[in-house]
């Protein structure tokens, strides 16, 4: 097998090669630094060895990228200018923002501090709930069905609770894995430490095994393109399905009701732009409340950037504003994947739009919900999360 | 120390001088070009036409770029190149020796013989001095003819238009396009520019041009009308660089011979880029291989076989990414076959929104497997399809699924674990031999 970063390595160099310097990829880029950028000085710092000095334009542009790839969709030789900037961010690691590191640092079965984790985990002890047992668990047992949980597991959303109601719903038998020691290692992909999540793969897949599943379904964008990843490039035999896939495929035998709600939806970047999956999304909405399309189509492709680990929120709040302002029409936006929750929900309040989720909508469209294992309740405030470290 | 020389600065030289520096750090390198700029973005040379972007943002590399990778320049033309002593000679008189030469010398534009085809406004669109000389005319002037109707021709109408110019297109064909367009994406493609204001001919072409006081004034086309113009753009064609090596002993056709490494006849030269032609037409049809990203990485192969690294350049099917009037478009392997009527049972066309709408997407089988694939307005997958034809995929059960969004195309490319089988037939073999 190719190592992740050789991979990345190869392909980037052929968009080097392919791009014609036309700067249609900066023109539409979202983050405001990118008026400065001039191709010739981005593709020359990419191609370039590690180590060496770059200016600090570009290195403060690289860090900011959260690999949104919008610029994928306008460039003329198809290549993907965010690609190149992972492999300029893995360069770049010696001057990662701290940001990141404060964020990873909590995740991995090796990697993670366990005492950042132990304080976390008593923060967010009572979210977990019923799922507390579940909570990194060792000894699973063997399933045909596996729900991923990963680091969301501590999230405040509540759409790993919803999801249970709904397999509870079905009567199907489940096993559960999750907890920051089962991180999937997409986010260190992301942030450019490509090898460490490379190890992470590893482990995840060794955990996986033991349950031996047919399907893992998980919420998350991040980890489904992880689980995509154990499949397509270590030989996995189980089939990855994002939660929506899966209750698109039992809608049948659930007793679902229309609602009155009309609501917009947020599509995940992941599942957009590199999964070509963005149709369940919207088949499931259809089915039980009433969709509408955002009308500008440049606010409605803006990403919640999840993927710069909270590093400069300021600017990325800002970002959000735009967003927000197109879903006022109804007032009620939904999303698909947990970090799009996350990163949207302090400032989807303070616009006065109600976030929601597409599990929660199906749990609220469910005729009779007393088989569940509990009512969805209305999501928790964020605050737990902060001040940690 | 060994001399390495590479004629051309464009992207195939660069390229391969860059590969070339990033290995070997202490050997000479030298660029001969006769071009007054650094080298710089051609295929973008129609974005600067419409102004999008300034000089400065043209440039392929940072200043002081061959100062820090300490790459010689020699600004001369190449008149000659000897073989048998390793000496390339230049314009007036120079000489230049060489261990090992890469020839990138690129290629030039077609015109033919018109009647007046030298008057002042005529230009040919290649290099960066054409689109400046172009740019200050097209300013002053309103009324231009562009003559070709090929990728080129669409993307110069669009900035000449955007500029504020009354465009007229002659076409050879009867579509724009032909053969990197597919007919349905052309039909939909001239609806579009016509609407706009640009008038297409199709079926036409210069027959002479008419012109008072050295300049141009009229364009009489073969159909007998009479177009007044003052600015006339041919984008009919290139043709491969290689007159300075007639009679050299370096073998040349239509272009520089090379094989599958990219050596000519002579083992220490090279060639890549646009004056190539290949030895093997199998492997590669020499029309299609005169566009940006082969170049780049025939330079890079180049440069590597140069090291003396032994790798075989594969390029891939033919596939052209761009953007037409502002729509993304692309066009992979043999959309447009030349067939007779036997084999055309063969073939098998499937297609989605032909008659709807601008977006379209369209993919060519020849017995099952796909060979071709068309997308305009929307190319999400087009990279996947790329791959598909790569490998020459057997589609032929799945095919109308394939432009269903619900279709996880990427599932087609999961490379599945040897099955276990094998060793359980080695064992029973074993045992009944016992």
């Amino acid at each position: 097998m190719v190592s992740f970063y050789d991979e990345l390595k190869d392909r980037t160099n052929d968009f080097l090669l392919s791009c014609i310097g036309c700067g249609n990829c900066m023109k539409v880029c979202p983050i405001s630094e990118s008026s400065n950028m001039v191709i010739k000085n981005l593709n020359t710092a990419t191609s370039s060895p590690e180590n060496t000095p770059l200016p600090e334009s570009i290195i403060e542009f690289t860090h900011k990228c959260f690999q949104c790839g919008l610029c994928n969709d306008v460039c003329p030789t198809n290549s993907h200018r965010e690609e190149m900037m992972l492999l300029l961010k893995s360069k770049l690691q010696s001057t990662l923002p701290k940001e990141y590191h404060n964020k990873l640092a909590l995740k991995g079965q090796n990697l993670g501090f366990v005492k950042n984790i132990k304080q976390k985990f008593a923060k967010n002890k009572d979210i977990l709930g019923p799922l507390l047992p579940h909570y990194e668990k060792r000894n699973l047992k063997e399933c045909d069905t596996l729900f991923y949980f990963g680091c969301y597991m501590l999230s405040p959303t509540e759409i790993q609770h919803n999801t249970i109601i709904i397999a509870n719903k079905l009567g199907i038998d489940y096993e559960i894995l999750g907890g920051l020691k089962y991180c999937c290692g997409m986010p260190h992909y992301y942030a450019g430490q490509i090898d460490n999540s490379e190890i992470m793969h590893i482990e995840l897949l060794d955990a996986i095994n033991k349950v031996n599943p047919k399907v893992v379904i998980t919420s998350c964008a991040e980890c489904y393109e992880a689980l995509k990843n154990l499949q397509r490039k270590m030989g996995a035999s189980f089939q990855p399905m994002t939660t929506t896939e899966w209750i698109l495929k039992n809608i049948n035998n659930l007793q679902l009701k229309k609602l009155s709600d009309k609501v917009m939806f947020h599509e995940s970047c992941i599942y957009k732009r590199k999964e070509n999956m963005r149709e369940h999304g919207p088949e499931v909405i259809r089915k039980v409340a009433d969709l509408k399309e955002f009308q500008n189509i440049k606010s409605a492709n803006l990403c919640c950037g999840n993927l710069r680990c909270d590093h400069d929120p300021e600017g990325l709040s800002t970002l959000h504003d735009k967003k927000l302002q197109a879903a006022k029409t109804t007032g009620k936006m939904c999303v698909e994947c947990v970090h799009c929750w996350e990163n949207f929900a302090d400032d989807a309040s303070r616009h006065g739009i109600t976030l929601t989720d597409i599990t929660t909508l199906v749990v609220n469209a469910l005729i009779d919900k007393s088989e569940g294992l509990e009512q969805p309740k209305e999501a928790r405030p964020k605050e737990i999360f902060e001040g940690e470290n | 120390m060994v001399h390495y020389v590479i004629i051309g600065n464009g992207i195939a030289g660069i390229t391969a001088a860059e590969t070339i520096r990033k290995k070997d750090k202490k050997n000479r390198i030298t660029i001969i070009t006769n071009e007054n700029y650094q080298s710089y973005f051609r295929a973008a040379l129609t974005k600067y036409l419409r102004g999008d972007f300034d000089e400065e943002n043209l440039q392929l590399k940072p200043l002081k770029f061959y100062e820090k990778q300490n790459i010689g320049m020699i600004n001369k033309q190449v008149t000659k190149v000897i073989p048998e002593t390793n000496q390339v000679v230049l314009e007036g008189r120079g000489l230049v020796k060489f261990d090992k030469l890469l020839i990138a010398s690129g290629a030039s534009p077609v015109t033919e013989a018109w009647p007046c085809g030298d008057l002042n406004g005529i230009h040919v669109l290649r290099n960066l001095d054409d689109a400046k000389k172009i740019l200050t005319k097209a300013r002053v002037h309103r009324r231009v003819v562009i003559v070709g109707g090929g990728i080129l021709g669409i993307q110069a109408a669009e900035a000449l238009h955007r500029l504020g110019n009354r465009v007229t297109m002659l076409v050879r064909g009867k579509e724009i396009g032909w053969p990197v367009i597919d007919a349905c994406v052309a039909r939909k493609l001239s609806t579009r520019m016509t609407n706009a204001g640009i008038d297409i001919r199709l079926n036409e072409t210069v027959k002479e041009f008419r012109g008072k006081d050295q300049s141009v004034t009229d364009v009489k086309s073969t159909k007998g009308k009479i177009y007044k113009t003052n600015l006339v753009v041919i984008a009919i064609g290139v043709k491969p660089n290689i007159s300075f090596l007639t009679g050299s002993g370096i073998g040349i056709d239509e272009g520089i011979l090379v094989n599958d490494h990219l050596q000519t006849n002579h083992a220490n030269i090279f060639a890549a880029g646009d004056c190539v032609q290949f030895k093997n037409p199998a492997l590669l049809q020499y029309e299609d291989r005169r566009s940006w990203f082969p170049a780049a990485k025939m330079g890079e192969t180049a440069g590597q076989n140069i090291l003396e690294e032994n790798i075989a350049f594969k390029p891939g099917v033919y596939s052209s990414f761009t953007q037409l009037f502002g729509i993304p478009y692309a066009f992979i392997g043999n959309f447009n076959p030349k067939v007779s009527l036997k084999e055309r049972k063969e073939y098998r066309l499937i297609h989605l929104g032909c008659k709807t709408g601008i977006k379209h997407k369209a993919i060519v089988l020849k017995n099952g497997r796909i060979v071709g694939a068309s997308f305009f307005g929307e190319r999400t997958n087009a990279d996947l399809f790329k791959k598909m034809i790569d490998k020459e995929m057997n589609i032929d059960l799945f095919a109308k699924r394939l432009f269903d969004p619900m279709f996880d195309l990427k599932s087609l490319f999961i490379e599945k674990k040897p099955e276990p089988e094998e060793t359980i037939e080695e064992s029973s073999f074993s045992s009944t031999a016992e």
